[in-house]
């Protein structure tokens, strides 16, 4: 695949303040808050962020340029968090100390309150001089009182009279201003929120695809559940955690956003579901546990953070690591995935699966707002910034293609018309696609815009394949199965699991930098696969050619 | 930043008093406080004196402030920063290196960004844990860009950060993005030192 170097492309003027305006030009317009108050430099931001808009669609060098920060951003965010969270983890809690600080100045603050009562009970009561005596504060004598206040009284007015004139000089001078900038604008009052960039994208390092690889029983239990690793730049395999005990069921929901943690379920014969996360330095920890017939899938937040689904009626999040959690009351059909602070989900109360709700987690009143219609099952892919959401319409009804909707469910379009199905992103954020034309499966890059040509990058990403759903697999139409399809981050590598006419399947790798494809292992019958995704868990030392049995047919 | 999903009837309770409603605060903030604290002195028992001073502070403070009106999470940290700051003045110095600017890489708010530290090498970022250096790249930088760049990473809001440092948002974006390109030329600067 082609990399885009901003060194080799054209200058531009806008360029330091595209880089400068990022996150805001990242957020739709149509999110934007009004401001009740803005600096002068505030509303130039505002005029600058709506010249960038239009210019930046147009800019190729602007576009790479945004494309490249959004990453490096999104890199040192997750780096930082990381720092923050090691960082806790070394200073022990305080929490204790402090509740206790505050419980004795509450003690304190009662019993200072106490004397003060008794003595105006003894004041009211005339008391005696002698028990006045006793008293362990000297009494105020009224008389004092009276200049004291109107010292007090006297300073606030001061205070008052300066603070008004201040507000007055400032007010002066911002209208001075504004009226200048308005002269030059015609709205300037808006002000856009910043872009909360939390997508899980990361070029960097994510280099190996996690496999899950299951062994079924004739009675059709799962056997034995084993996480592989590929590394593609190395192309080795290695065996991660095998667990070879008898479960229901086994599902897969992701990698966490540090790449380090795969997120996966079990469902016991005894139908408790359990989830549980891996990652290399802890091997498998469950987390959380439901009835399978109240569990639902889950998705990570963060890098620690999950939300599960419970089809009773909530979602919980959960932290991993501590099991702290909380839970909202709210009916979901599927999570899709988490954007700080919305939840995307599939389904709602009274609603199919086809379409895609969002909450804003952070809200008090949690109100799901409609963001897109599709069919049942559709998937639904949030670009990078978290602005797009694309998803393939390829039902009977309604035009075919890939449709774009904004992530707060505005404009929603046809991106694309034809076949194909969208399964990731490249590097500079374009939408990926994967299509059937004749008897091959192909690779497209889509365009930035639905006007920008596309390009191919891969003409047979799975010479032979009938199937990437299963083995009833038909010939002329290549079914294909968002499970069974991971993209590398940057759109370098894919993973696919595909089956062929003779009822085999196989595990595939494809180069698309390079444009080769080749078979990684052909698997047992018996065998199923799961692919969480691609992620930074660095492969062990011993590589799979001495357990390479356990993989081959 | 995600907020307690009742944090606004909590901060009117505490306001009015209710020690249950500030200590649930607490529960949610302090583990947070405490990060960005150790984040900016590197000093575990100045660490745990900051945050109980600060959410000593913030519980004195409350029943003064209207609960409606109080945007927690921004008042609280500005509490934590202005408690070390006032710490650190106290103390004439501080335990990790002092935040001034290296020569060239200094955080001037009026100096545009450039792009040229979006060239880094791919590998940039091969492993999210190198702590020692992610520390010396934050030692480089100034105190206010650092306090940005940690809360950028903890999901502050512009609007909330320039809140917390009493900035304007202009001033934030700014800070902001020649933070960000401060760390990333540092960042790759040292690491390149490191390998070689």
């Amino acid at each position: 695949m082609k990399y885009v170097d901003i060194r080799d492309m054209p200058p531009c003027t806008f360029s330091p303040q595209c880089l400068r305006l990022l996150d805001d030009l990242d957020m739709p317009p149509a999110i934007s808050a009004p401001t009740r108050f803005a600096y002068i430099e505030d509303l130039q931001d505002e005029r600058q962020l709506r010249q960038l808009r239009s210019h930046v669609s147009a800019c190729p060098t602007c576009s790479a340029l945004l494309a490249k920060a959004r990453r490096v951003r999104t890199e040192q965010r997750a780096m930082l968090y990381h720092f923050l969270l090691t960082n806790e983890r070394d200073v022990p809690s305080t929490t204790s100390a402090i509740f206790a600080a505050i419980r004795e100045e509450k003690v304190q603050h009662e019993e200072d309150a106490r004397p003060v009562r008794a003595r105006s009970q003894n004041l009211t009561l005339c008391a005696p001089p002698d028990e006045q005596d006793n008293l362990p504060f000297p009494v105020p004598v009224p008389s004092h009182s009276r200049p004291f206040h109107l010292r007090n009284l006297f300073q606030n007015i001061l205070t008052l009279a300066t603070v008004a004139a201040v507000i007055l000089a400032a007010v002066g001078l911002f209208n001075r201003f504004t009226s200048k900038s308005n002269s030059n604008q015609s709205t300037s009052n808006s002000s856009q929120p910043p872009a909360q960039d939390n997508s899980t994208v990361n070029t960097y390092g994510w280099d190996t695809v996690v496999i899950g690889l299951t062994v079924l029983s004739a009675a059709g239990m799962v056997k034995s559940l084993t996480f592989y690793s590929y590394n593609a730049p190395s192309g080795k395999m290695s065996q991660l955690v095998s667990v070879t005990q008898d479960f229901a069921a086994v599902e897969t929901d992701g990698i966490s956003q540090d790449g380090q943690s795969v997120l996966y379920a079990t469902t016991s014969p005894a139908q408790q579901k359990t989830y549980a996360t891996y990652t290399s330095s802890t091997a498998e920890r469950p987390f959380y546990r439901l009835s399978a017939n109240e569990g639902g899938n889950a998705i990570w937040m963060d890098a620690e953070h999950v939300l599960v689904q419970d089809t009773a009626g909530k979602v919980v999040e959960l932290n991993v690591r501590s099991g702290d959690q909380r839970t909202w009351a709210l009916k979901t059909g599927k999570l899709a995935f988490y954007h700080q602070p919305f939840l995307y989900f599939a389904g709602a109360e009274h609603a199919d699966a086809g379409q895609l709700y969002r909450v804003n987690l952070a809200d008090t009143e949690l109100m799901p707002q409609l963001v897109a219609q599709a069919a049942p099952g559709t998937r639904f892919w949030l670009n990078p910034s978290g602005t797009t959401i694309f998803y393939a319409n390829q039902e009977a009804s309604g035009e075919r293609g890939i449709y774009a909707v904004g992530s707060d469910g505005a404009n929603a379009h046809l991106w694309r018309a034809g076949a194909g199905v969208p399964i990731g992103y490249a590097a500079d954020s374009a939408l990926m696609a994967l299509q059937q034309v004749g008897e091959r499966l192909e690779v497209v890059q889509l365009g930035a815009t639905p006007t920008q040509p596309e390009h191919v990058m891969l003409a047979d990403a799975a010479p032979g394949a009938v199937s990437l759903c299963g083995p009833d697999g038909e010939t002329a139409v290549i079914a294909l199965c968002a499970q069974n399809i991971a993209l590398e981050p940057d759109g370098h590598g894919l993973l696919l699991h595909v089956y062929y006419a003779n009822g085999e399947h196989s595990l595939v790798y494809d180069d698309l930098a390079a444009g080769t494809s080749r078979t990684l292992r052909r698997l047992p019958t018996n065998a199923g696969v799961r692919l969480p995704g691609w992620s930074k868990i660095s492969t062990p030392a011993a590589s799979l050619n001495s357990q390479a049995a356990c993989l081959c047919a | 930043m995600k907020a307690l999903d009742d944090e606004s009837q909590l901060t009117i309770a505490a306001c009015q008093g209710s020690v249950e409603a500030f200590e649930a605060l607490v529960l949610h903030y302090e583990p947070r406080i405490r990060r960005m604290l150790y984040s900016l002195t590197q000093d575990r028992q100045l660490t745990q004196d900051l945050c109980q001073e600060t959410f000593l502070a913030a519980y004195r403070a409350m029943p003064r402030m209207r609960g409606e009106d109080l945007h927690f999470a921004p008042w609280l940290y500005r509490i934590a920063l202005n408690q070390m700051r006032s710490e650190w003045r106290r103390r004439k110095h501080v335990t990790w290196v002092p935040f001034s600017p290296p020569q060239g890489f200094g955080d001037d708010l009026f100096a545009q960004p450039c792009e040229d530290y979006l060239e880094s090498p791919e590998h940039f970022e091969e492993q999210v844990g190198q702590r020692d250096l992610i520390q010396r790249v934050l030692a480089r930088l100034p105190e206010a860009s650092v306090a940005c760049l940690l809360l950028d990473a903890e999901g502050f809001s512009y609007r909330e950060i320039a809140e917390t440092l009493q900035e304007t948002l202009s001033a934030v974006r700014s800070r902001l993005a020649r933070a960000r390109q401060s760390f990333q030329q540092l960042y790759t600067r040292f690491e390149q030192e490191e390998r070689s």
